[in-house]
């Protein structure tokens, strides 16, 4: 656990309180489940955000990958009926090659990400609006999909899906970035691509291995907001949820730069916008606000993170 | 240079591929009808429009969606239209009291019908469309239904800016004037359904005493239908919505929905491209002396969801 991650979870402990203190349902089974739910849920992404964003790449169309993906999945499973885990396994491998087609545009043809990921941002969401004429795609008229409802947003143990799910992404991908060579070569990369290929290492490979998890783990929220919400509308469905991606790795710890971050960071990172966002709702703030709770608590959160860590510092130097 | 001449080649050739249609344009007269935002509820307009071209196939009629749902966005999508110089053109306008200067620009141009939400102050021919305050009276005649010994209600929207939100509440409260029905907070969404599902599911957590939640907008209601469903407490917490997304039947059908006041999008497609028409070949008897068509609204509860259900599968077929 770094001193940044601590911070984080120092913000989030003391912004709990307050809210518990003010409103104690804050604290409910209820609520805390209904909020680890959408933890998982966005949680996901982000942490393939953070992956991306840690080799100094960005990724903006995730939002827009989630309405294309999400339309064509709800179309394969309602109008062609197609047997779930295929479907399933569709949207993760379209997930996989539109990493890949990121990933080799930047490596390959030496685009920047924001440009390539930028395009694809607009390309999905029209290509999904195209696709279903403008229309909604929701499980309204479909049958029988009780398996597959319960694995994407059932509970076992009373615990949530999508929060178990995460649990094991971030453990996963936790395990690759912290204790393998892969990890290491991410971080190499992201700090100095230049001295990372001079000492050996094939960048390109590990950008692109980068595009492609995040790319998968953008194929497997697909999966889990669609069955959160039951219904894909094109044109907004997964509408700047990249930035929610982007906020979640940064708060965490990753440098826009590249080659800082952590998983763990990325996590509370994203627990925090969720909280900010559940506290709106529990102490019946108007909705109009929303936005801006957001943004004051986190601009004041970093703000004291930062003045706490130059003082920190100069009582070292001292 | 290079790059220049390389950007420029994809240009053209999309411009070579706009020229036959506009040439086409020219033989046949156009009629477009300009909407919102991208919605079910224009797919069954769409189907409207394709009767009314099947029936008048001398004309060519188009829908057109803007990118975004922004005024912006629409103007330049009408100023296209005229530049074109179609015919005549149907509009949902996003921002009508705003957008008169525009409007009437259009008017002046061709035939303007405002449909959908209506902009009197402009030079608009007529108006077809929903009443949405008498739309929202409904929906508390319902909500009265649902919950005759009164109580708590909460209403869940998209935005409060757009006028048919405003409208829909205004409505709502007429009709719950002098109740005993009390309605707490309206919460808002921004459009994200996700949003909209975690401020049921938020409110389901905060507040035990809500007797009944109205869904304003088209996915509003079905995401009160799966949250209230998610925490358990169908039948405790009557759900009153609009329009009529396919998890919103659903939920009618099971009792967990008590009722919907649903528009008829078919109508405003069908009757905005006659009416234009009509007043082309210059026939005006249609338009009445308020100059608005009210096309009204429907009431889909348990006795005749099935059937309503059936219809709408067959409309929203799209191949």
């Amino acid at each position: 656990m770094t001193r940044k991650d601590l911070g984080l979870g120092l913000l989030l402990v003391v912004i709990g309180a307050i809210t518990a203190l003010l409103n104690p349902l804050f604290l409910s089974t209820v609520n805390l489940l209904n909020m680890a739910n959408l933890i998982g849920l966005f949680g996901i992404f982000s942490i393939g955000q953070g992956l991306i964003i840690i080799t100094g790449g960005i990724d903006l169309s995730v939002g827009a990958m989630f309405a294309l993906l999400g339309v064509v999945f709800v179309d394969l499973l309602v109008n062609y009926e197609v047997f779930w885990p295929y479907a399933v396994l569709i949207v993760l491998v379209a997930g996989l090659l539109l990493g890949a087609l990121h990933g080799v545009l930047v490596t390959r043809l030496g685009m920047q990400p924001f440009v390539v990921t930028l395009c694809g941002l607009l390309i999905y969401r029209g290509a999904a609006r195209y696709y279903t004429q403008d229309g909604t795609m929701g499980f309204g008229y479909a049958g029988d999909l009780d398996t597959l409802t319960w694995l994407a947003s059932g509970r076992s143990f009373g615990i949530p899906h999508p929060f178990l799910a995460l649990v094991v992404v971030a453990l996963v991908v936790g395990v690759l970035l912290h204790r393998s060579v892969f990890g290491r070569y991410l971080y190499a990369v992201g700090r100095n691509e230049e001295a990372a290929r001079h000492s050996g290492i094939d960048t390109r490979a590990v950008v692109v291995g980068a595009y492609l998890l995040g790319g998968l783990l953008a194929g497997l929220s697909t999966v889990l907001l669609v069955f959160y919400t039951s219904s894909v509308s094109p044109s907004s469905f997964g509408n700047f949820y990249e930035l929610y991606a982007i906020a979640a790795a940064v708060l965490g710890g990753c440098s826009l730069r590249g080659g800082e971050g952590s998983v763990l960071g990325i996590v509370l990172g994203t627990v925090l916008l969720q909280i900010l966002q559940n506290l709106v709702n529990i102490l019946g703030i108007p909705s109009s606000l929303n936005f801006a709770v957001m943004g004051s608590v986190i601009l004041m959160g970093v703000l004291a993170d930062q003045q706490l860590g130059r003082r920190r510092a100069a009582l070292a130097t001292a | 240079m290079k790059r220049r001449s390389l950007l420029a080649a994809p240009a053209a050739l999309a411009l070579s591929g706009a020229l036959p249609l506009a040439a086409r344009a020219q033989e046949k007269k156009a009629l477009a009808f300009v909407v919102n935002v991208s919605a079910d509820f224009w797919t069954i307009a769409r189907r409207g429009i394709e009767k009314a071209n099947r029936e008048y196939p001398q004309y060519t009629m188009e829908m057109i969606v803007p990118a975004q749902a922004s005024a912006a966005e629409q103007r330049r999508i009408v100023d296209e239209l005229l530049a074109r110089r179609v015919a005549g053109i149907a509009i949902s306008a996003i921002n009508p009291g705003n957008s008169t200067e525009m409007l009437n620009r259009a008017a002046a141009q061709s035939v303007l019908f405002t449909t959908d939400s209506d902009a009197p102050n402009s030079n608009r021919v007529v108006y077809i469309g929903t009443d949405n305050v008498a739309a929202g009276r409904e929906a508390g005649k319902q909500m009265k239904a649902a919950l005759p010994q009164g109580g708590k209600a909460m209403l869940f929207v998209g935005t409060m800016d757009a006028d048919n939100a405003r409208e829909r509440v205004q409505g709502i409260r007429e009709a719950l004037a002098g109740g005993n029905i009390e309605i707490v907070d309206v919460r808002t969404d921004e459009s994200d359904m996700a949003r909209a599902k975690r401020n049921v599911e938020d409110t389901l957590a905060r507040r035990s005493d809500i007797d009944l939640m109205a869904g304003l907008w088209a996915y509003n209601t079905p995401q009160i239908y799966q949250a209230v469903k998610g925490a358990g407490r169908e039948g405790k917490v009557k759900i009153v919505g609009f329009d009529e997304d396919g998890l919103t039947l659903r939920g009618i059908a099971e009792g967990v929905i008590h009722s919907t006041v649903v528009q008829q999008p078919y109508e405003f497609g069908y009757q905005s491209m006659v009416g234009m028409v009509k007043y082309l070949e210059g026939d005006r008897s249609f338009i009445p002396p308020g100059k608005q068509i009210i096309v009204p609204t429907k009431i889909i509860d348990r006795s005749n969801v099935q059937e309503f259900q059936a219809q709408m599968r067959e409309l929203l077929r799209t191949r």
